[in-house]
């Protein structure tokens, strides 16, 4: 019994290490981040290009934290896939690192044809004269309201030149009114995208240019966290202590019908548009109040596509990208869900094949474009160090452990320390 | 008076019964509530999920949670992320345990020269957060060749687990010496003495080991996550992740049914082996 | 076994005896000593060394000498994470130890329907690692939870308090998570009651012994080896328990559930300093092992061993 035992394990490994040793030709390696709907739309055009252009694709995907865990132990053991996605809160350390192409030589080759991309489109991918990236959708921010329930407390849906302190009043107005939230806590207390704006429209930068320290002026930290305040201790905005365990965008007032407003991505605008429409009426985007003074918004590339430094198939790789860029099967294919394509003659492929959602975002995008100045530079490495403190600050501030001023001097104090270092 | 004593005897164990079980009932309600909660919205429409969060009573049975479910996560089904868990578990179950109880014996019995500071070493590899050794363990793996495969996964627990080592120890070291005298005198080795007595009475700390090896190797995740590219070899942990996504919409509803369907094995395999831990080892009819 | 090794010059029999003890030992350690010198010491060693470097997971690491370790003294969420953990660690260990050797106790006796109990119990530790939990857990104690449904039906007004998300009862949530989860050291109670020889028990009734002298001299004696297991793994994982905190509250919040191994892993993985977080790991494991050598020592004191 136990020899059998032995010869069946001995049998099996055998039969593992065979498996692993048959890999032989491996057909170009390509990853992305994303759940359910997102992984439809990559696999799709994964077959499209396979079978269009006979090329074999091997995907690899994984929910967002993890592909970054994944991705950043390949790169450090130098192994990473030939063709990646990329964000722009990564793709500066990667490049720093010398872990992805320059592209330039692929483009002047014609391997990627970027003769219908505005240079404004491609300049996000550029770093230090080299080209490391091409984004192949471009999204922004802004503040989406439910038309329905605010015209049914009898006010006005905001426009885009709505004052910070408009809004402020907006929210309170409204909850006065109805006992419904006039915003969503969630979306204020986001540090990438309401407070960047915030800092933006008041004339500074998240960071300074040499990005070793906050690029703003402390009172203005303190000025949002005081309306922020304002807003919470009058429970126009849900309580500080359920937007401290993120339980998805399911369970977001705004998605419930409980709040009239929200900042989000408009990638995420079109998922929240679809959740409530059917329920609490249809939503509009509009940009970050405030953000119409000093054109304190942006449009930034959300589909960054690199190629590793030591790919293995390089003319795939290019061609996949190319694929993207300008195939009309790909792009009716995803018909706008990954954000508009820069491809001007896409773009204008794409736009009349929308669905409502998607047709909200791509007008928004539009309009928004007036109030929108110059992408700000790829975020620090500390970044997401400081980002966190932000959200505790944050946080302390509303349960009243600090105060605005408190809060902002402990924040800048931290800032200043892990920027620096 | 056998007669007057044997039903007041009864009467009081029925009692006591009665009471044992009520409790007992009740405990396990409040342990199993989370659980039904999540079959229940396994079963609800997903828009319903958080908005009858304290209802356990679905206002229609969607079963179609489940088939969605099954295929959600790219382009393979639940049954290819099945296989694949049962692979690893399966193979880092019988590697685990055999090791493990092997490697424990030479601590628990052999006076052997550096046990003291191997069992230091044992204990220390146990102390320091895995997270931290991945990134050594990826390229070692690699040069190895080792990378998307099982093997990075499968093969180390082949190597003892300190986790089931230790706990072997501490089984073995309760079993009473007279036996192991009582072989010696009879000339037996320690082979024999391992394979005639030590693993025979170390039947419970063995099937301990096996319930948590299988369970573990089933949840495993970092290792699955960094030594495995190809999708088509991903373990249940993986393509469960792959619901929550900060972008979009999460399928809860599917979340929930597929975590549901992926605790029935590691439940079925605590079942089957529990039932071996009713009876206490009987170690009386040995000493002859 | 006594009277051979007892004598002081080694007789040639006890050389013999222990030169093939010696053998006999390293065959039998073979497969672990084989794992740790090929698949363990090498990661753990290079992450000491890692741990002396600035080190971003992405370049090559950079000899930083004892900065990291310097760093740690001025970082007040180290401090914090490091006073968390031990209430965690204090908190949960000895509560989920009693829960589980009470439970294990009473699911000893051979009461009909056993087996499905020890199920029910043993459930939710099957959920320990699952994304479900963060989910399941975060609406059970949230605004609109069942805890709050029960507390209101029993005060008579609506409660509406999250325990998960407010700071003065986030950690106590994690901590009953824990407990919640006390069926696997369950299981190792009970296996540990089967492997009392029932002989001991027959001995002990035909002298005449009470229940509780049965329980007192023989139950709890022999359950000492395997209570002392559970108390040093129980100190050891909860030490380095993370997953829970990072996908339920991610350490909030203001960092009240940052658990050492949490922070750890947001070092590591999320700020980009795998140097710093291998300097911590380092220390983490220096904690523990003083923690757990005292358990050690003091076993000799209350562990019961057959010799």
């Amino acid at each position: 019994m136990k020899k059998l035992c032995t010869v069946l394990m001995a049998v099996l490994l055998a039969a593992l290490v065979l498996t692993t040793a048959m890999a032989a030709d491996e057909p170009m390696r390509m990853t992305w981040w994303g759940s359910e709907s997102s992984n439809k739309i990559y696999l799709g055009v994964s077959d499209m290009f396979s079978q269009e252009l006979g090329i074999e694709v091997e995907n690899e995907y994984l929910s967002w934290d993890d592909y970054w865990t994944k991705l950043n132990t390949l790169a450090a053991a130098n192994d990473l896939p030939d063709s990646l996605r990329m964000d722009l809160a990564y793709i500066k350390s990667y490049v720093d690192k010398g872990l992805l192409m320059d592209l330039t030589e692929l483009v002047e080759k014609g391997l990627i044809d970027l003769s219908d991309v505005p240079e404004s489109a491609i300049s996000g991918g550029m770093f230090d004269g080299g080209l490391y990236a091409i984004n192949a959708g471009s999204n922004s921010i802004g503040m989406l309201y439910n038309v329905k329930m605010i015209t049914d407390a009898g006010m006005e849906v905001p426009g885009h030149e709505l004052t910070w302190a408009e809004f402020e009043q907006f929210v309170l107005d409204f909850y006065a009114k109805t006992g419904i939230y006039g915003s969503d806590l969630w979306g204020l207390r986001d540090y990438n995208g309401t407070f960047r704006a915030y800092v933006r429209s008041n004339g500074g930068q998240l960071y300074n240019e040499a990005q070793d320290n906050l690029g703003f002026e402390q009172q203005i930290l303190v000025d949002y966290l005081n309306s922020i305040k304002r807003l919470h201790d009058a429970g126009a905005v849900q309580n500080v202590s359920e937007i401290t365990v993120d339980v998805g965008r399911e369970n977001q007032p705004y998605s419930k019908g409980q709040a009239a407003s929200i900042t989000t991505t408009t990638d995420s605008g079109t998922t929240y548009y679809s959740m409530v429409k059917d329920t609490f009426g249809p939503s509009v985007l509009r940009i970050i109040p405030g953000s119409a003074e000093n054109k304190g918004m942006w449009v930034k590339p959300s589909q960054f596509m690199a190629i590793a430094k030591d790919a293995e198939h390089v003319e795939e790789a290019a061609a996949y990208i190319n694929y993207w860029t300008n195939s009309e099967s790909c792009n009716e294919f995803i018909s706008g869900r990954r954000g508009v394509p820069i491809s001007n003659k896409m773009a204008s492929f794409v736009g009349s094949k929308l669905d409502e959602a998607s047709k909200m975002t791509f007008d928004y995008m539009v309009e928004m474009a007036a109030y929108a100045s110059e992408l700000y530079d790829p975020d620090p490495i500390a970044h997401s160090e400081v980002d966190a403190e932000f959200s505790t600050t944050f946080q302390s501030v509303l349960f009243g452990e600090m105060t605005p001023e408190e809060g902002a001097k402990h924040f800048f104090e931290f800032a200043a320390k892990v920027l620096g270092e | 008076m056998m007669q007057s004593i044997k039903p007041r005897m009864s009467r009081r164990t029925i009692r006591s019964g009665v009471i044992f079980h009520t409790l007992a009932v009740l405990f396990g309600v409040i342990m199993i509530y989370p659980l039904v909660w999540m079959v229940a919205s396994s079963l609800k429409p997903n828009e319903e999920v958080f908005t009858t969060v304290t209802s356990l009573i679905p206002s229609r049975v969607v079963w179609h949670n489940y088939v969605e479910g099954w295929q959600s996560a790219g382009r393979y089904t639940y049954a290819t992320y099945f296989k694949n868990s049962f692979i690893i578990a399966i193979f880092s179950t019988i590697g685990g345990v055999a090791s493990s109880s092997l490697v424990a014996f030479a601590f628990a019995r052999i006076p052997f020269a550096g046990r003291k500071a191997c069992f230091a070493i044992l204990m220390g590899t146990m102390l320091l957060p895995a997270q931290v050794l991945l990134i050594p363990q990826y390229i070692m793996f690699k040069s190895m060749g080792w990378i998307n495969t099982f093997l990075p996964i499968i093969i180390p627990q082949f190597c003892g687990v300190p986790f089931f080592i230790f706990l072997n120890i501490q089984f073995m070291r309760g079993v009473p010496r007279e036996l192991d005298e009582a072989a010696e005198m009879d000339g037996c080795g320690w082979l024999k003495k391992y394979t005639m007595i030590l693993l025979p009475l170390s039947k419970p700390s063995l099937i301990t080991s096996a319930i948590f090896a299988f369970y573990w190797s089933w949840q495993e995740f970092l290792g699955p996550l960094i030594y495995l590219s190809k999708p088509r070899m991903y373990p249940l942990s993986i393509a469960l992740k792959m619901f929550s996504d900060p972008s979009t919409q999460t399928n809860w509803s599917g979340l929930f049914a597929m975590t549901t369907l992926s605790i029935v094995p590691v439940l079925l395999v605590f079942m089957f082996f529990q039932k071996y831990l009713v009876e206490g080892v009987a170690t009386t009819g040995m000493k002859n | 076994m006594t009277a051979a090794t007892a004598k002081k010059p080694m007789t040639k029999g006890a050389r013999l005896r222990k030169r093939r003890n010696n053998l006999a030992g390293l065959a039998f350690i073979s497969p672990w000593l084989f794992g740790l010198l090929v698949f363990t010491s090498i990661p753990m060693l290079y992450s000491l060394y890692l741990s002396f470097t600035k080190f971003d997971g992405l370049g090559d690491p950079k000899w930083y000498g004892l900065n990291n370790y310097i760093n740690m003294f001025q970082d007040g969420v180290f401090w914090k994470s490091v006073g968390i953990t031990f209430q965690y660690v204090f908190i949960l260990v000895p509560l989920r130890l009693s829960a589980a050797l009470g439970v294990a106790m009473v699911l000893a006796s051979n009461h009909r329907g056993i087996g499905l109990y020890r199920t029910v119990y043993y459930i939710p530790s099957l959920l320990s690692g699952s994304v479900a939990i963060a989910i399941i857990w975060s609406k059970l104690f949230g605004t609109d939870g069942a805890i709050n449904g029960i507390l209101t039906m029993m005060l008579g007004r609506p409660m509406t308090y999250n325990w998960v998300g407010e700071p003065a009862t986030a950690l106590y949530s994690l901590i009953l998570l824990g407990c919640w989860h006390f069926g696997s050291s369950m299981l190792i109670f009970v296996s540990g009651l089967k492997q009392i020889p029932q002989s001991y028990y027959e001995a002990a009734l035909i002298d005449g012994a009470s229940p509780w002298q049965r329980f007192s001299r023989i139950t709890l004696p022999m359950l000492t080896p395997v209570i002392f297991f559970n108390l040093v793994m129980g100190i050891i994982n909860a030490f380095k328990a993370f997953s829970e905190a990072l996908i339920i509250t991610d350490g909030g919040p203001m960092n009240r559930t940052m658990l050492f191994a949490l922070y750890i892993y947001k070092q590591g993985f999320t700020y980009f300093k795998m140097g710093y977080a291998c300097a911590m790991s380092w220390v983490l494991l220096l904690i523990i092992s003083v923690f757990s050598i005292f358990v050690f020592k003091s076993s000799d004191g209350w562990v019961h061993y057959e010799e």
